[in-house]
């Protein structure tokens, strides 16, 4: 039911879900299914094994999106916060339990993230790397399938684009809107375990 | 007939009990200097479980404060650190579909100084924020949240 976690870079978390609906649990690993195979070019062929890789598959995928907008934020901050927020809210492992009168299965997935700043760009990289209960059909990168790649690129001194590469699916809009949050000075975190 | 129904009310006390939460309410022993408001979706409620930690980190539980609409005041000792799980409980009324999240960290109250702490949870995003007021000369700042005090937990 639950699981204690101890994320060595920041602090000790703590996720545990709890299905006993059939209809609900199809529903998540449904939608967490479509997540990690909308990128799948043909069926079930390959995986994005680099996020420029990602980039290059995820507007055209089922599924996928790439969205861009700009904050009126410095570059520079909005890079300082991505590294700030990104491990403390991202770098989890989520559990889930599931259990009918037939059935039981725990699923565990860590989520990765990955801050890269570069002169002119920082890249938000979010991976997840199933630990138990997913059979992983096509080669996984070392820190998980892609899930999202965000960039932050400076438009002008007080302004910075950001592009979003990854699902369409609402079901992942509150990590979006806590990325765009972080760019634009906030703090918050996405619950994983939606 | 009488037999089977006191064995049917001692079955429903027996699991009654065992599903019963194992959280017992915080009572404080020390003066008051830590404030806990939230601010939640409606089918969601937040609470901050409270540990102490010796010199060995060995975690002790104190009990647990669930935070409702309104403010709840408390003390949390400065004689040594406190580790705070803030646990976020969802649940829907029209599925059996319920869970929880939490967030742990260690804080160490300071003498002179009152600590408001403010939990979030609203559109799936959570936050936790917490201030520290200097009682003598009134300046409020905010607090990290700590990673962990001992090494090897």
């Amino acid at each position: 039911m639950v699981t204690l976690i101890y994320t060595p870079a920041y602090q000790l978390y703590e996720f545990s879900i709890n299905y006993s609906g059939v209809p609900e649990m199809n529903r998540i690993l449904f939608v967490t299914s479509l997540a990690v195979v909308f990128l799948v070019t043909g069926c079930g062929i390959k995986h994005p094994q680099t996020a420029e890789e990602f980039r290059q598959g995820a507007p055209s995928a089922f599924m996928g999106t790439k969205e861009s907008y700009e904050v009126n934020r410095p570059f520079q901050q909005v890079a300082a916060s991505w590294k700030e927020l990104a491990p403390q809210c991202l770098d989890v492992r989520v559990r889930t339990e599931s259990s009918t009168t037939t059935s039981y299965q725990v699923i565990v997935t860590k989520y990765n993230p990955t801050v890269i700043q570069s002169a002119d760009r920082a890249e938000l990289h979010l991976q997840q790397l199933h630990e138990q209960g997913i059979l992983n059909v096509s080669e996984v990168p070392p820190k998980g399938y892609f899930m999202m790649v965000f960039d932050a690129i400076p438009t002008s001194a007080g302004a910075t684009r950001i592009d979003y590469y990854g699902p369409s699916l609402e079901h992942f809009d509150h990590i979006k809107t806590a990325v765009r949050n972080w760019a634009n000075g906030k703090t918050g975190c996405p619950d994983m375990t939606k | 007939m009488m037999k089977k129904y006191l064995a049917l009310v001692i079955t429903c006390i027996v699991l009654s009990s065992g599903c019963a939460s194992q959280l017992i309410p915080y009572e404080a022993t020390t003066p008051e200097n830590f404030e806990l408001s939230a601010n939640t979706d409606s089918n969601v409620s937040a609470g901050v479980d409270i540990y102490s930690v010796n010199q060995s980190c060995e975690l002790l539980y104190l009990g647990s404060i669930d935070v409702g609409e309104s403010t709840r005041v408390t003390g949390i000792s400065i004689d040594e650190p406190a580790y705070l799980v803030i646990r976020f409980s969802k649940s829907s009324f029209w599925s059996a579909h319920s869970s929880s999240m939490s967030q742990a960290t260690f804080f160490q109250a300071e003498k002179d100084f009152r600590y408001e702490m403010n939990l979030s949870y609203v559109d799936a995003i959570y936050d936790i924020q917490l201030t520290k007021i200097n009682l003598k000369t009134g300046t409020a700042s905010r607090a990290d949240l700590e990673g962990p005090v001992c090494t090897g937990q």
